[in-house]
């Protein structure tokens, strides 16, 4: 694998293995640049943006150190909120570099995810239990023999959730251990990004009276879908994960009175799948489909929005 | 004590039963060791995080405390004994889909003790379950799938495979989801057939939908719709609204009809569209089975263990091959012996292939299981033991 490949999917075990083969020059100032840049931009975009070639050196050698970097600062400066744009950024530049990817390497990407993908007259597929694990919308897919059927479209679109939640998932960084340099560019970094981008959301979906409502405890058979949108909640609020963990906590001890147990375990779970996933949106609909809330509040912002972000 | 509730003499009598036929036949839930039990004698869990090391172990307390509910977890653990749940070391959990019809809508003589026709819907449901869905779709081997009477109304389907052990709450509802249609947009697998109204004139949108080579749910929708089409006669098409004329020109285009159908273009005919609202309706409606999405989901639960007694019947959670699987012959724990017993009410209990009457306040012998139901249920004392 060559190191524009690499460099263009930083977030893949072949990247990993490039660079550490390559190992790690000095860091320069350049490169802690690039990855601050890098962050910046896709808080800028608020995680939306119109993606496309990004016109700097992303896709270059230097453009893998600066992903390297740029996570280790996210994982330092521990902000979800931020942490959550960047992997929308980054998934979603890959996933139109995919586009245009020949066949061999658009395959071997998704091999890397999942490792049943192949390719065949045309459509592709992936196991069922490989599909689980990142992707969603089972219902409408096509299911066949334990293998889940797609075109490259839609191949592609479980790849970009695959993504994000891999770049979501920050390498664990003890301050401690961050080089002096890096650390430095990290506190900088947080002086620049936009201060809405912390509290713009903050408190907005955990102060709805439906969220208040679930967060005081589900009874059995409400519960995992009580979590899910409890978790949803955090993430749109930018809740970090610590943060995120504390209210899923409560949520587990407010829901245990019950023939069949909650435990702090599942709640935690539904956790990490959510903000490995942090595209998801917070849906009054669900939540009423999964009987969570029994009429649309009069006052809530997100009345009537089929899927209200 | 109410005249015709279960007494103590009641009790002791079916413990009694219960830990003979432990004695004879024990359950042994696969990796014993790593599962959490629960035990009721009065409700259906009075105790749970009991853990035993060996299948001896479990045998004697089986025999000598002969609980009339035994559950066990679908979760391993490192530690399944330990409480609270967090101590408990979790290392992954079966799938468990569970079919419990309350009452099915079609009409019949509904029997309130134990109806051998919910009993036949929910084995119907539970067949599907496994071969539509589990096996032709999921992929799962049936070795992998473990069927099993729930000793009462229902099913439970176990998917005992590796590759879903560590499968995520979320996957989990997915798959829940998925057999139960939850969330199910057909508008997305049939498109352009929505009943809005158009403008007049204004040329509409064309009609497409799965075909022959669809999977999942468009594969489901598209066999019964094709099904239906195939089916059906001009009184039928006219009863779906369509006017004599159209309903004449499908039938007499009827090849043509299927054939574009099956490359996807459910417009080829004027009035198909008419057609489609209902039928992809009719087809979710009688595709999807109706499971308990918590049992799926939930992965701290405990769950009937497979060929224990059930306590509100007598009858045996027995694992089955349900082609030829008949509950109240097949799952009787009790198949030898009598009982005499006295009722309050007039009673009929469909056992063992027999109809066993029950007349009000008249002492009566019968097959023991008729008399173990009647006593699980609380709907007869026990007059005499032979
Ligand atoms: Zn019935």
């Amino acid at each position: 694998m060559d190191a524009l490949v690499a460099a263009k999917y930083p977030f893949t075990s072949f990247a990993k293995k490039y660079l550490q083969a390559a190992g790690v020059e000095k860091i320069d100032s350049n490169a802690l640049e690039e990855a601050k840049s890098r962050v910046i931009a896709a808080v800028r975009e608020g995680g939306r943006g119109a993606g496309g070639a990004r016109g700097t050196s992303e896709a270059t050698r230097a453009g893998l150190v600066s992903y390297a970097l740029a996570r280790i600062m996210l994982a330092y400066i521990g902000k979800s909120g931020v942490s959550r744009k960047f992997a929308l950024r980054e998934a979603r530049a890959a996933a139109e570099r995919l586009e245009a990817e020949d066949e061999e390497l658009f395959i071997s990407v998704a091999r890397d995810f999942f490792p049943s993908a192949a390719a065949a007259a045309g459509e592709y597929s992936v196991s069922l239990p490989d599909f689980l694990k990142y992707g969603s919308g089972l219902i409408h897919a096509g299911v066949e023999a334990g293998k889940v059927f797609m075109d490259r479209g839609d191949l592609t679109g479980v790849l970009r959730e695959a993504i994000t939640a891999k770049v979501m998932d920050l390498p664990k960084v003890r301050a401690s251990e961050v080089p002096a340099l890096v650390r430095e560019a990290a506190e900088e970094l947080e002086e620049e990004l936009p201060k809405e981008s912390f509290t713009g959301f903050a408190g907005k979906h955990l102060a709805l009276s439906c969220v208040k409502k679930i967060l005081s405890g589900m009874e059995e058979g409400r519960r995992y879908y009580g979590s899910m949108a409890l978790a949803i909640a955090c993430i749109r609020d930018g809740l970090a994960r610590e943060e995120a963990k504390k209210v899923m906590e409560q949520y587990a001890g407010n829901c245990r009175r019950a023939t069949h147990p909650f435990t702090a375990r599942e709640a935690l779970a539904t956790l990490d799948w959510v903000y490995k996933h942090p595209a998801i949106r917070f849906s009054c609909r669900t939540m009423r489909e999964n009987g969570l809330i029994g009429e649309y509040c009069e006052s809530c912002p997100y009345r009537f929005k089929k899927r209200g972000g | 004590m109410n005249e015709t509730g279960s007494g103590a003499r009641e009790t002791s009598f079916l413990k009694k039963k219960f830990s003979e036929h432990y004695s004879r036949s024990l359950p042994v839930p696969p990796a014993l060791a790593q599962r959490e039990l629960g035990f009721g004698w009065e409700k259906k869990i009075d105790y749970r995080h009991k853990a035993f090391a060996s299948p001896g172990e479990f045998r004697s307390f089986m025999v000598s405390e002969a609980p009339l509910f035994v559950s066990y977890s679908t979760a391993y653990y490192e530690f399944p004994g330990a409480r609270p749940m967090e101590k408990k070391g979790y290392l992954g959990s079966d799938v468990v889909f569970d079919i419990d019809i309350q009452h099915t809508e079609e009409p019949h003589a509904h029997n309130s003790l134990i109806c051998p026709a919910c009993i036949e819907r929910a084995k119907e449901d539970a067949l599907r379950l496994a071969e539509d869905f589990l096996c032709s779709d999921f992929g799962f081997s049936q070795k992998e799938v473990s069927v099993n009477y729930s000793g009462s109304k229902g099913f439970h389907l176990h998917v005992l495979s590796d590759a879903v052990r560590q499968l995520p709450a979320s996957a989990r509802a997915q798959l829940a989801d998925y057999v139960a249609a939850q969330g199910l947009d057909a508008a997305r697998l049939v498109t352009g057939a929505g009943d809005k109204t158009r403008e007049k004139g204004a040329a509409r949108e064309a009609i497409r939908g799965p075909g022959s080579k669809s999977r999942g749910w468009g594969k489901k929708i598209f066999d019964y719709c094709a099904g239906f089409v195939s089916g059906a006669s001009l009184e039928s098409f006219k009863e779906a609204g369509l006017t004599r004329k159209e309903a004449e020109r499908i039938v007499s285009e009827k090849e043509f009809v299927l054939k574009k159908m099956r490359e996807g273009n459910w417009d080829a005919v004027a009035g198909l569209d008419k057609l489609w609202k209902k039928a992809v309706a009719d087809a979710v409606a009688a595709e999807k089975v109706v499971v308990d999405r918590s049992v799926t989901i939930d992965q701290a639960r405990l769950i009937r263990l497979p060929d224990s007694i059930h306590g509100d019947t007598g009858l045996v959670a027995k694992k089955c091959d349900l082609k030829r699987f008949n509950p109240l012959t097949d799952a009787v724990a009790f198949p030898e012996g009598l009982a005499r017993v006295r009722a309050e009410e007039d009673l009929f209990v469909p056992i063992l292939g027999k109809a066993i009457e029950v007349r009000a306040n008249v002492p009566t012998d019968v097959p023991l299981a008729a008399a173990v139901l009647l006593l699980c249920k609380k709907k007869a004392v026990l007059v005499q033991e032979y």
